[in-house]
């Protein structure tokens, strides 16, 4: 980016000067919402990229030893056999200078480029978060998208009909699907569903598609996309439904003492226009951050779900590359993953200023 | 918007539901392949990190890893662990050169690559000519092997560096053997670098090497009756196909090998349901006796290592000797045996650094005699404990004449749940008998890096290894874990491996590198039980078990497998009998 | 150990005693056995459970509802329909407390009686006395059975995991342990040390986020800053890092440092409630009269936030009781025995779950955070009630 020099003296005084209109521009820029969001998203990233790039390089281990490890257990190799396969084949100096390393990096990132992965016969960063980060965006992007729904309207009708059967019968499945930890629903549908029951072919529901079908638009591959991706999805929204109901029901009650429905009852409005018009676009309101920060972890993906569903997935791999130490994996992957959350999070505040007019964003 | 969303969801609803109910898809078959599919399971990688090359550790030898790689590759032979001795695969004669300067093998001469070519000895040299400029065999990297040369077609002379052995002869007889086709023309530029006469650290060298290793071969020419592309990688499993051409195309059963991703706890479910037939993967007791339950048959063999109870020799009181023999009275290694592995582990017997089964092929009987096998005797724990100057306190704990307890934090890792039964029930022992150790679980990368860098008190991690020698074999923590096999000031254990003993100073690291040298087993046998009689006497680390594969052999889907009693057995995974009874047709698929 | 105790001990049980003699002695002043009387049996249990903590509060609590009855005739000149001038004003320093314990005394009676009117939420009290209870008695009669158990081997069985049997009622773990003995000294804590965490972390969120919120600005950017930046930066390598340079014995310090990683989330969610709420009439009339930052907040702010807030600290306290046992195996603790999350833990990666023999090991626990989270949200039907009267009317 170049600067272009302004030489004040050059130009007539009483003309509106090209100086003092970009100067107006400037500030203008300056004041603009997007403007100051955007550059405290980008020193965000950089303090986190920073951050997490010191603290990937001081985990215990190295990759080489991890996977010299990995020989010894796995393929039953001697510890020498095991360090001939392994040593020196890596693209890792573990006595570089840890400043040099750093401005590498951060060189190679201004110009877009991810890096090469370590462990992996060098693979471009980029191409891999490009193979696993569909995957996760449909599996946990379908069961977040899924969840939120069914929290919003289940929540909704809890706080409306609050003390009922529906309410109790909720509030006891919502606390309890909460209160169990995602890898045993996981287990307990295969060992259930799939073993005991033979409700389904293991086989068939695990990975993300059936490999014999050729990709492309046609109702089979999507039949299969489909199949595949729902013991992940059904796992994702009954371990996160009953937060995403809960949470709507006590903002929804919050909503519900207001004084303007109170107002809407009493000018006879349909409870329909109150419920939707009034009461739950109001009490969507907090969940929305919530939401957005949720969006951001999406890409991160459910590790412990796509693991055991063996779904190709960004959190899956993720898992992987840490236990690998793959440093410029694991970096390229947050790096993704810290862009995904700042910019859910700046996505939440403007959404928040439109949803609700009260709050009137940036403009202290 | 809302609505539609609604009617969005309901469809995904409907539509995974209508899934449900899918039928099985067609199987495509070559025209006279055999029919049946083997179920087997390997964590392999996804492409773009998936790729041919078998000369880097990413490549092969990790995507189909040691026992799948020998059915695509072909070894020269392959070794029976009960009879010691080799059987023919790609070679039909091998051994030692009349003046012991050379080991040779003789290729069979009707074998054939994938693509129809002749399988030759310059197969061999680019090999192993690849192999020595990325340094990725043992023979090159320990330094057995000088110069690999071609003697006819199908002939080949591995020339010793120093005096013959019989480690190198198991290297050589044991890695799988390339095709020089599908390396391009970096065959022939390896092999004009090594006779250019380029030292090893010269930048052409490590040029060479990073084009070697990131080379992506296009194709895997297949010596054996299996091949693959990376078409038949999918994230839930690869399928490895038949191909007419090998020698033993005609005798395999299976059309194809389907091997499914995922590790033990994600396994575990397909084994269940029967989408697995046969695994590799390590599976708790508990899930083996959930196998056991659903009539799955577990075959049992050799892993051959163990865990053992490492201890920082610069932490008091472990570097006093009694202490350490005290300990490895005090255990009950059996009660350890069952709670590490059920009944797929074995308490040590001779607790002297080679594994049971091995002592009496290793070792002499007069030696084997003189070990104290330190069977469970908690008074002699005690006695010994006294003979140095400790006591029991008031409440019960063992302290020294200042009133030291002795205390101790036990770092285990928090993944393996075999190490962390073992570490965990040792430190209930421990406890019991009046030690203070807490247990600390990490994850097993860091306890690695902290018993590296000494940075721990008592710890867990294994012993021997799945090799027939017994220099291979001591290669125990004692080397790996301590000042001598590492590197940067770390320290390790730090057990001094130099000292006197009995009157004479001696080296221990060079005894352990040395014992298996040369070709007089009289000799080596002897040099064993030196060592042995050494590391029973000082107990550096107590080898608390010995660990055996657990594998599901599912009958209702394969038939042919081993009889409990079935020598074959007694090989570990790096000798898998799948690997020859896949390929001579034993196993087949049942019906 | 954090603020929290909860053990039964007999000096607690004295001091309890000691605390009751308070409210009794007050009781009969006053002529009020029975609640006296109760006050002393309340403050004995609460001394017993929670030491001197546990007996203080009560002892404050029970006070002021023996005074609230006491006083209640009392003429309060603050309220009194008399004449301006008719009525004395001056009070001495003990007229003025036991007015103030008047006071307190019969909110509590209303809290109490909200508590007991909503049949959930009295539920929900009533289960979280029943974990309470046992892990704070159930020690006094089950003993831990912490050693290895190879003679409870069955015949054939490969391991020692069983099924919950007569003599066993929920079964044996890996170790051949009663699983029940653990369920009942492994609860506590775990309970308290979640408890504290997600205490500290909402804490912190909803103090943080109505502070942003209502001062805007600066002090708004700055704390939004750091909040955004916690929330990006990837945990699990912070902690793997922090892992291998600390390790905590006290359990507190695991509290505070889940608290210091998780209020972000909490604390951007009030902010945007507070936002909205700052436009609100009351609230704006509230800094028209300049009634001060904390008044505004705690008085105006909080109470329409109440059954939010409580419903997320419950979550904070699931969180905090997995995430807790994460730090565990992460290596930043010594893994300590007996413990529900350790169990879930340890029975995973000991194959619990597949076997049918082993998975109450896995189940008890989980079955057990559950149903202990079920009661705290029912319980939070009664908060609602107590912190936001405007629902006592229900709608």
């Amino acid at each position: 980016m170049g600067v272009i020099p302004f030489r004040r003296t050059d130009q007539p005084v009483s003309q509106p000067s090209l100086w003092s209109l970009s100067k107006k521009l400037l500030r203008a820029v300056y004041r603009s919402y997007i403007f100051r969001v955007t550059v405290q998203g980008i020193l965000t990233l950089w303090v986190v990229t920073t951050c997490t790039f010191y603290m990937i390089r001081k985990m215990p281990n190295n990759p080489i030893e991890v996977k010299i490890d990995e020989f010894q257990t796995k393929q039953n190799l001697t510890y020498e056999e095991a360090r001939s396969k392994v040593a020196g084949l890596f693209d890792y100096d573990p006595d570089a200078p840890f400043i040099e390393q750093y401005t590498d990096y951060m060189g190679n990132l201004v110009q877009g480029d991810l890096g090469r992965s370590i462990t992996t016969g060098r693979t471009p960063v980029s191409q891999q978060i490009a193979k696993y980060l569909p995957w996760t965006l449909f599996a946990v992007g379908l069961g977040l998208l899924i969840s939120f729904v069914i929290g919003m309207i289940v929540g909704a009708a809890m706080a409306y009909w609050r003390g009922t059967v529906f309410d109790n019968v909720m509030t006891a499945f919502a606390s309890i699907s909460y209160g169990i930890p995602d890898f045993v629903i996981a287990f307990m549908i295969l060992l259930i569903g799939g073993i005991q029951l033979e409700l389904f072919q293991v086989g068939d529901y695990i990975g993300s598609v059936d490999p014999e079908i050729k990709a492309g638009l046609n109702p089979e591959y999507i039949r299969s996309l489909l199949q595949h991706v729902l013991l992940p999805v059904t796992t994702y929204v009954l371990a996160s439904v009953g937060g995403w109901m809960l949470t709507m029901k006590s903002s929804t009650i919050s909503t519900l003492g207001e004084d303007y429905i109170t107002v809407a009852h009493a000018r006879g409005l349909s409870q329909r226009r109150i419920l939707f018009g009034y009461v739950g676009r109001n009490a969507m309101l907090p969940l929305m951050t919530r939401l957005a920060i949720s969006v951001g972890f999406v890409l991160s993906g459910s590790i412990i779900i796509e693991y055991i569903f063996i779904y190709p997935g960004l959190g899956k791999y993720l898992f992987e590359m840490t236990g690998k130490r793959d440093y410029t994996t694991i970096q390229g992957i947050f790096l993704v993953t810290s862009a995904a959350v700042v910019i859910s999070n700046i996505l939440a505040d403007l959404l928040y200023g439109v949803l609700d007019p009260r709050v009137r964003v940036g403009s202290k | 918007m809302k609505r539609y969303l609604l009617l969005f969801v309901a469809f995904i609803l409907v539509f995974s539901v209508v899934g449900t109910f899918s039928t099985a898809k067609p199987v495509a078959k070559a025209q006279d392949a055999p029919s049946g599919t083997f179920l087997g399971t390997w964590p392999y990688t996804l492409p773009p990190d998936h790729h041919l090359n078998g000369f880097d550790a990413s490549g092969l030898d990790t995507n189909l890893g040691v026992v799948y790689r020998q059915i695509v590759e072909l070894t020269p032979a392959y070794y029976m662990w009960a009879t010691d001795e080799y059987l023919p695969m790609l070679a039909t004669e091998w051994g030692f050169t009349e003046d012991n300067t050379a080991y040779y093998i003789k290729l069979r001469e009707d074998a054939l690559w994938s693509d129809g070519t002749p399988i030759t000895a310059d197969d061999v040299i680019a090999t192993y000519a690849l192999a020595r400029i990325t340094n990725y065999f043992s023979v090159f990297s320990g330094g057995y092997i000088s110069d690999v040369v071609k003697v006819d077609d199908y002939t080949v002379n591995f020339v010793f560096a120093g005096e013959p052995s019989l480690v190198a002869e198991r290297g050589i007889l044991k890695s799988s053997i390339s095709a020089a086709a599908s390396y391009g023309d970096l065959p022939q530029r390896a092999l004009d670098m090594i006779a250019s006469g380029a030292a090893s650290d010269s930048e052409e060298w490590a040029a060479l090497k990073t084009e070697i290793t990131e080379f992506r071969p296009t194709q895997l020419l297949a010596s054996g009756p299996y091949t693959y592309t990376l078409d038949d990688v999918s994230d839930s499993y690869m399928t490895l196909h038949w191909q007419p051409n090998s020698i033993f195309s005609s005798s395999v059963k299976f059309g194809e090998i389907r091997l499914w991703a995922g590790e033990t706890e994600a396994t575990t479910p397909l084994v269940l349901s029967g989408d697995i037939a046969h695994s590799t993967n390590v599976y708790p007791p508990s899930t083996q006796q959930a196998f056991a339950d659903a009539g799955i048959r577990l075959l049992i063999m050799p892993r051959m290592y163990g865990p053992a109870l490492l201890f920082n020799h610069d932490v008091h009181p472990f570097e006093v000797k009694e202490v350490r023999q005290a300990i490895a009275y005090l255990i009950d290694r059996s009660e350890n045996a069952f709670l590490t592995n059920g009944l797929g582990a074995t308490a040590t017997v001779y607790m002297c650094g080679l594994l049971d089964s091995s002592v009496p092929v290793l070792m002499n009987q007069e030696d084997i005699d003189k070990l104290n096998r330190y069977e469970l005797n908690r008074d002699k724990a005690a006695e010994l404990l006294e003979s140095v100057g400790f006591a029991k306190n008031s409440d019960g704990k063992w302290a020294d004449a200042d009133g030291n307890v002795i205390a101790a934090e036990y770092k285990f890792p928090a993944e393996f749940a075999d190490f962390s039964a073992a570490a965990q029930n040792a430190i209930d022992q421990m406890n019991e008998f009046g030690f203070d150790i807490t247990p600390v679980a990490t994850p097993w990368q860091q306890t690695a890096q902290d018993i590296r860098d000494g940075n721990f008190e008592l710890s867990v991690w294994s012993w021997a290894s799945g090799s027939p020698f017994s220099s291979r074999q001591f290669f125990g923590p004692i080397q790996r874990f301590n000042y001598v096999g590492l590197t940067d000031g770390q320290k390790g254990m730090n057990f001094p491996m130099e000292f006197e003993y009995n009157g004479e100073t001696i080296n221990l690291d060079q005894m352990i590198k040395d014992a298996s040298n040369g070709l007089d087993i009289a000799v080596q046998k002897q040099r064993a039980g030196q060592i042995a009689l050494i590391i029973n006497d000082l107990m550096p680390f107590i080898p608390l078990n010995v660990i055996l594969s657990t594998e599901p052999w599912n009958e209702d889907l394969l038939a042919g497998g081993p009889a409990d009693d079935d020598p074959i057995l007694q090989n570990p995974s790096a000798d898998h009998f799948i690997v020859l009874y896949l390929l001579n047709g034993t196993i087949s698929p049942a019906n | 150990m954090g603020f929290l105790i909860a053990v039964a001990t007999i000096p607690g049980l004295i001091i309890g005693i000691l605390c009751g003699l308070v409210p009794l002695g007050i009781g009969l002043r006053y002529q009020q056995l029975s609640w006296g009387i109760v006050g002393l049996v309340l403050c004995a249990l609460a001394g017993f459970s929670f030491s001197l903590i546990g007996g203080f509060i009560l002892l404050v609590l029970t006070t002021a509802v023996v005074i609230s009855y006491a006083f209640v005739d009392r003429e309060d000149p603050f309220t009194s329909r008399a004449s301006i001038e008719a009525v004395n004003f001056e009070e001495s320093q003990l007229e003025f407390l036991m007015r103030q314990m008047a006071a307190l005394g019969r909110t509590i009676r209303q809290s109490v009686r909200a508590l007991i009117r909503n049949k959930a939420g009295f539920l929900g009290f009533l289960g979280i006395l029943f974990f309470v209870g046992i892990s704070v008695f159930g020690p006094l009669f089950v003993e831990y059975d912490g050693d290895t158990h190879v003679e409870r081997l069955q015949p054939g069985a490969r391991t020692l995991f069983q099924k919950p049997s007569s003599e066993f009622i929920l079964g044996l773990d890996w170790k051949g342990r009663d699983i029940f003995s653990h369920m009942v000294h492994g609860g506590q804590n775990l309970i308290i040390t979640s408890i504290e965490a997600g205490l500290i972390a909402t804490l912190v969120a909803v103090v943080v986020g109505a502070m942003a919120a209502m001062i805007g600005g600066v002090v708004d950017q700055i704390l939004s800053a750091i909040a955004n930046f916690i929330l990006t930066i990837p945990q699990f390598p912070l902690l793997l890092v922090l892992a291998s340079i600390l390790s905590f014995s006290n359990r507190f310090y695991l509290a505070l440092l889940f608290a210091a990683l998780s209020w972000p989330a909490l604390m951007r969610a009030v902010r945007a409630q507070v936002l909205s709420l700052r436009e609100r009439d009351y609230v704006q009339a509230a800094v028209a009269l300049d009634l001060g930052l904390p008044h505004i907040i705690i008085r105006e702010v909080l109470p329409n936030l109440m059954s939010y807030i409580v419903v997320n600290m419950i979550f904070s306290i699931r969180s905090a009781m997995y995430y807790i046992v994460g730090l565990v195996f992460l290596g930043l603790v010594p893994l300590e025995e007996p413990d529900w999350g350790v169990m879930i833990y340890v029975g995973r990666q000991q194959g619990a779950i597949f076997n049918s023999d082993g998975a109450s090991m896995i189940l008890s626990p989980v079955i057990a955070i559950a149903l202990f989270q079920l009661s705290l949200i029912l319980f939070t039907r009664s908060l609602e009630e107590v912190f936001n009267p405007r629902l006592r009317s229900g709608l």
